[in-house]
Order: structure tokens, then C-alpha cells, then sequence
């Protein structure tokens, strides 16, 4: 009975043809060699160790550099979950309006930043908010709005390394980068 | 439809991009006299089911390490599915090898029955070549009939693939479900410095970086085909932007560029169909929920209240998405169709729940809950109904996402501190962590493998 079974067998062969067919998702190259940072190919997965593709080399520059930090632009800090500018972070934010209007950057990056507590992507959301909370008050304090960008990283550029709330206060924040 | 993708025009693929070769084949046994499988689990995880291994047979010279790979990928692919219990091969009353297959000689099922076994798993494993072929067979031992009986053929350097596509074909044998021990969890992981995305087996082997650009990398999810991943990353002028990986030599990159590249796209999700994404997209400040085709086309706007929308997850049917908003001031688990009506309010309990995946089987989205200081996962079901914790623990569990068989569940946990990804069962039992290096977050269980 068993070998009945046995010889029943069918064996079905993917020929390999079919792997190297391929099928087109998203269309073709890279533009990132337009940006400032990251390769400019990207590898596949796979399920072979080492197949990846991507930049790779060890380079000394910050891949998430937005600007640079100048001491005239002070960081201003936030309550959990909150966007809203404190009372005791306006004078700061008035001085770095000042200081922007006098500047001759040709445009200051705002980032928004999160402590690492909850969603990673809410973070991010979070982030974007606070960013635009101050870019809100830099206008309203006179500076053009041409001249400011925004970017959120979420919790994943903290300023304090630490897990609880002597870290997470000075992570809670909206920093600023020019471009000269 | 293959596993592995080339780039249009790409000179075929390495040795090495082709994984396996495979050809499973054919169920057969007395599949034709018995219809349905005998034994189906009512409440998994109740039950270990007993069972005899005999040592996989090396059907020839020089396949004795093949032989003895395969036989233990299939043992850790048993142990993933956490729904065994092995018998001690000192207890056998029959042979331990597994005899010649060919020769179709009857297993004696009392002799197996006799010392607590349900079941008799025999191979007979060949290597030829680069290849490895398997013959596979699963006694029923207590009504004495093959459940299974399968060959496989891989490549020699997938041999643990085919231990655990046997484990998984047990487990559906047993259950009517494939196991997931040959699936994959693409997640975050610092360990080679930056957060890069990353690939591993579902139970942890197999790692390897799937990005090195040394940006940040976040939210990994798959095409329903499990042959490509969409990731946020910042590499493209620092600032958030959608990405693909594919299998396969080189992938697309950037995508979506269509859109206006000055709005940040904080997260793309594949629809189970694949042939759209929903995206979270930033609009005058605030994140909201798109849908988008795959080469950018027919964008379409579903939320537009201004506060917070994100973290879509599909039904498996397509037709209703979960997300989270904090349009009432905190955020909340939502549930709305696809086209973006008929809104409504999930959760209620507490003031932090995001992070919604809808179940395979659409009875369930898990979620995470803010609890006290810390964040657990919950389980609701879409009507709001039963709302009950999955696993609760005095440190946090976030991002939960579902195993394709809607059994196991990954998610990230800073139980021991830093951050790792685990897998439970639903039941709360079996808890397993999968990573040892780095912080590891943004786990995504991918589809079956094909």
C-alpha cells in the first residue's frame, strides 16, 4: 500500500528561470545621490548571509546632519506628549529669533525631538509638532518663514542617553541647525 | 511568482541569490482515503502532541551531514511551534533510523503507539550536488496511516529551509495550519551601529542587515508576497522617505518620488492585496492617512481631521483599516473602511494606545497599551467587544505584529532592559526572545514563504 502511495508522488520543479525573471516594483534607480547622506545603491535581502548592497564604508560624517549647531540657537524643551511652547522656553526662543533675523544663515533647520517612551511612529508625529511649534513662534517673532525648515526624528536622536526622566527632559526638545 | 527579484535587466542572478531551488511537492499518503486531517487542535497550545523522530536517514554515502542538518532544523522548527513533545529514542521499541523509504516497508504501529507516541516522523535525506533532496513521511501511528508523505528538494545551503518547511508541514498535519518556523521578522536593530533594517528567521537565526546605509531606518513592512519590504528612511536628504528592499541583487530604492518629496512620509504599509500602500504623510503639520498605488499613483486622502492619523494596519480582506488618532487629545485606537469612512473610536481604556495589527484572521488587532508607566499589548476585537492584555510585565511591550498563521505574535521588549524582539502564542504561553544584540524594535512577521 505504502509504495503505491510512494510512486503517486509528483514532484513539481520551479524551474529557475522563473527566479531570475524578476518583476518590476517601483521603477527603476536611485536618486540619492541627490541627498546629503546615505549610499546610493541599496542591496537586496536575502536569505544568504551577506548579500546586502548599500554604502557600507565607515565615513566620520553625521548621516543625519541637517546643519550645523551654532551656539547663538539655543535647544527649547517640552512637556511629555506635549507641543506647546512653555512659558519658560519663550525667552529662548525669542533670543534665537533675534538672532536669526540678525543672522546670515540662508536657513535654519528646526528638528523636533521625543524621549523614548510609546509609539516610535506617534513620536515622530510628536516631533514634527513641537518643530512646528517653534517655527510658529519664530515667525510670529518676525522671522521669515522662508528661511525655516522643520524635520522630526522622533525619539531616535536623543540628546541624553538614559532611561528615565533625568534623561527623557532634555530629550523632549526642538533643536537648531543653520545652513550658511 | 518566486521569492527572488531581479532588477529589470539584470544579468540573472548568482548562485547565491537563488535560494532554494525548491520543488515541494505533493502531499499524497492516505490523504486520498481520508479527506481531512485527524487531529485538529480546538485550543492550541493545550495539548503537546507526542512524537517519534527517527533519525533521518542519509539515503547514501557523504549525506550523513545533510541528513543530520535537516533532522535538526526540523527539531527547532518543532520546538518553535511549541505544540510537541519528542519521544526519548531510548524508549523506541523500533528501529531508530529511519529504514529505506523506497522499500515501503509497513511501520509497525503498535510498537510506536505502545510507547505514548501519536505520531512516527521518518526521513530519508540525499545530497547531490548543490542539491538536497528529502523523502518525508508522518505516521498517524494510532489509526496507522500516512498523514504525510512529501519530497523537497533545496539547495545545500538552505538546508535549514527545508527542516522547518518539514516542521511546518507536521504542524499542518496536525492542525490544519502551517507552522511558521520558515517565515521571517524584518525588524529595527542598532547593532551594526545605526538602525538599519534587518532580516531574520522567525525564531531568531539567520540575521542579516538588509540596509547598511547608516541613516535611520524605521518601520519595516512587507509586500504581501513576501518579496519586497517598505522601510521609512532618512538617507534621502535626511529627511523621512519611503524605501524598498526586494529580494534579489539590487532594489528599487527611493519610491513614491512622485509625491511632493518636501512632505515627510513618516510610514508605508502594502494592503494584502499589494497593490497599494497606505502611507502616513505629513499635511500642514500634521500626519494623515493616505492610500497610494505602487508607483505613486491614485493618491488618495482618507483622514483630514488635522490632529494626529497614523499607523494604519489592514483588515486581511482590504476593506476596513485600523489606525491610531489623538483627534480627542491622546491617542487612540480607531477603526474605519478603507476608503477612509465610517470612523470609529476603538479603545477607551486608558490614554495611550497605539501601534494596531489586525489578526490574519481578522478577529483580533493587537495593540499597545499605556498601563501605569510602561506599555503592554492588548488584544480587541474590531467591534470593540472583548478587550483583554496579552501578556502584561512591569517593563514595556510594544509594536506587536501578527505570525501568518495568527498564532504568535512578535513584538519589542525592554523586559531585560535594552530593547529585543519576542514571540508568544496568543494563548500568553511559549514566550521566546529572538534577538541578543543591539536595541532591537519595529518587528514585522512576514507572509508565508513560498
Amino acid at each position: 500500500m505504502e509504495r503505491a502511495q510512494v510512486s503517486r508522488f509528483l514532484i513539481v520543479a520551479l524551474l529557475s528561470s522563473t527566479l531570475a525573471s524578476g518583476c518590476a516594483l517601483f521603477g527603476g534607480g536611485d536618486d540619492e545621490s541627490a541627498g546629503t547622506a546615505g549610499s546610493s545603491t541599496s542591496g537586496g535581502f536575502d536569505s544568504g548571509g551577506g548579500t546586502m548592497g548599500g554604502g557600507g564604508g565607515l565615513d566620520s560624517t553625521d548621516q543625519l546632519a541637517t546643519g550645523a549647531a551654532v551656539a547663538e540657537l539655543e535647544a527649547v524643551y517640552f512637556d511629555f506628549d506635549r507641543s506647546l511652547v512653555r512659558d519658560d522656553q519663550k525667552p529662548k526662543l525669542h533670543s534665537n529669533a533675534q538672532a536669526i533675523s540678525a543672522g546670515s544663515w540662508s536657513t535654519v533647520v528646526i528638528e523636533g525631538h521625543c524621549d523614548e517612551r510609546g509609539s516610535e511612529e506617534y513620536n515622530l508625529a510628536l516631533g514634527e509638532r513641537r518643530a512646528n511649534a517653534a517655527k510658529q513662534y519664530l515667525i510670529d517673532s518676525g522671522v521669515s518663514a522662508s528661511r525655516l525648515d522643520t524635520v522630526s526624528f522622533g525619539e531616535s536622536k536623543p540628546s541624553v542617553q538614559g532611561h528615565d526622566e533625568s534623561a527623557w527632559r532634555w530629550n523632549r526638545r526642538a533643536e537648531f541647525r543653520v545652513l550658511r | 511568482m518566486m521569492a527572488v527579484l531581479g532588477r529589470p535587466g539584470a544579468r540573472g542572478l548568482r548562485a547565491s541569490y537563488v535560494p532554494w531551488l525548491l520543488a515541494i511537492a505533493l502531499v499524497a499518503s492516505a490523504a486520498n482515503a481520508q479527506r481531512r486531517p485527524p487531529i485538529i487542535i480546538e485550543n492550541p497550545g493545550a495539548r503537546a502532541y507526542r512524537v517519534a523522530i527517527q533519525e533521518f536517514r542519509p539515503s547514501r554515502p557523504g549525506s550523513e551531514s545533510a541528513a543530520a542538518a535537516v533532522e535538526q532544523a526540523m527539531e527547532r522548527g518543532l520546538a518553535f511551534a511549541a505544540l510537541f513533545d519528542e519521544v526519548d529514542r531510548r524508549a523506541f521499541l523500533g528501529p531508530t533510523r529511519t529504514p529505506p523509504l523506497d522499500r515501503g516497508d509497513p511501520v509497525v504501529c503498535p510498537n510506536w503507539s505502545q510507547i505514548g507516541a501519536d505520531a512516527l516522523i521518518q526521513a530519508e535525506i540525499e545530497e547531490a550536488g548543490e542539491g538536497v533532496r528529502a523523502e518525508f513521511k508522518l505516521t498517524d501511528v494510532s489509526r496507522c496511516v500516512a498523514i504525510l508523505h512529501k519530497r523537497y528538494r533545496i539547495t545545500k545551503a538552505e538546508l535549514n529551509r527545508m527542516g522547518h518547511a518539514m516542521a511546518d508541514d507536521v504542524v499542518a498535519a496536525f492542525t490544519g495550519q502551517p507552522g511558521v518556523s520558515d517565515t521571517e521578522v524584518a525588524f529595527i536593530s542598532t547593532r551594526t551601529g545605526a538602525k538599519e533594517v534587518h532580516v531574520m528567521n522567525a525564531d531568531g537565526s539567520g540575521v542579516r542587515a538588509a540596509t547598511k546605509n547608516r541613516s535611520l531606518n524605521l518601520f519595516p513592512g512587507w509586500s504581501p508576497d513576501g518579496d519586497a519590504i517598505v522601510y521609512t528612511s532618512y538617507r534621502y536628504r535626511v529627511r523621512p522617505q519611503l524605501f524598498l528592499l526586494t529580494r534579489g541583487e539590487r532594489s528599487p530604492g527611493r519610491i513614491l518620488r512622485n509625491l511632493d518629496s518636501s512632505r515627510p512620509l513618516y510610514r508605508g504599509v502594502f494592503s494584502p492585496t499589494g497593490d497599494r500602500l497606505a502611507v502616513v504623510m505629513s499635511v500642514d503639520g500634521a500626519a494623515e492617512i493616505f492610500t497610494v498605488g505602487r508607483q505613486g499613483q491614485a493618491l488618495k486622502r482618507l483622514t483630514r481631521s488635522g490632529a494626529i492619523e497614523m499607523s494604519p494596519s489592514w483588515s486581511p480582506d482590504s476593506r476596513r483599516m485600523a489606525l491610531v488618532s489623538d483627534r480627542t487629545g491622546s491617542p487612540q485606537v480607531y477603526v474605519m473602511n478603507a476608503d477612509g469612512s465610517g470612523l470609529r473610536r476603538l479603545t477607551f481604556n486608558g490614554s495611550y494606545n497605539t501601534n494596531p495589527s489586525w489578526s490574519p484572521d481578522g478577529r483580533w488587532i493587537a495593540y499597545e497599551s499605556r498601563v501605569g508607566g510602561q506599555f503592554d499589548i492588548w488584544l480587541i476585537d474590531p467591534e470593540g467587544r472583548t478587550n483583554t492584555p496579552l501578556v502584561t510585565h512591569s517593563r514595556s511591550d510594544e509594536h506587536p505584529s501578527w505570525a501568518p498563521d495568527g498564532r504568535k505574535i512578535a513584538f519589542a521588549s525592554t523586559r531585560r532592559g535594552r530593547s529585543d524582539i519576542y514571540v508568544i502564542d496568543i494563548n500568553g504561553k511559549n514566550l521566546r526572545r529572538v534577538t541578543n544584540e543591539g536595541e532591537n524594535t519595529n518587528p514585522a512577521w512576514g507572509p508565508y514563504r513560498r
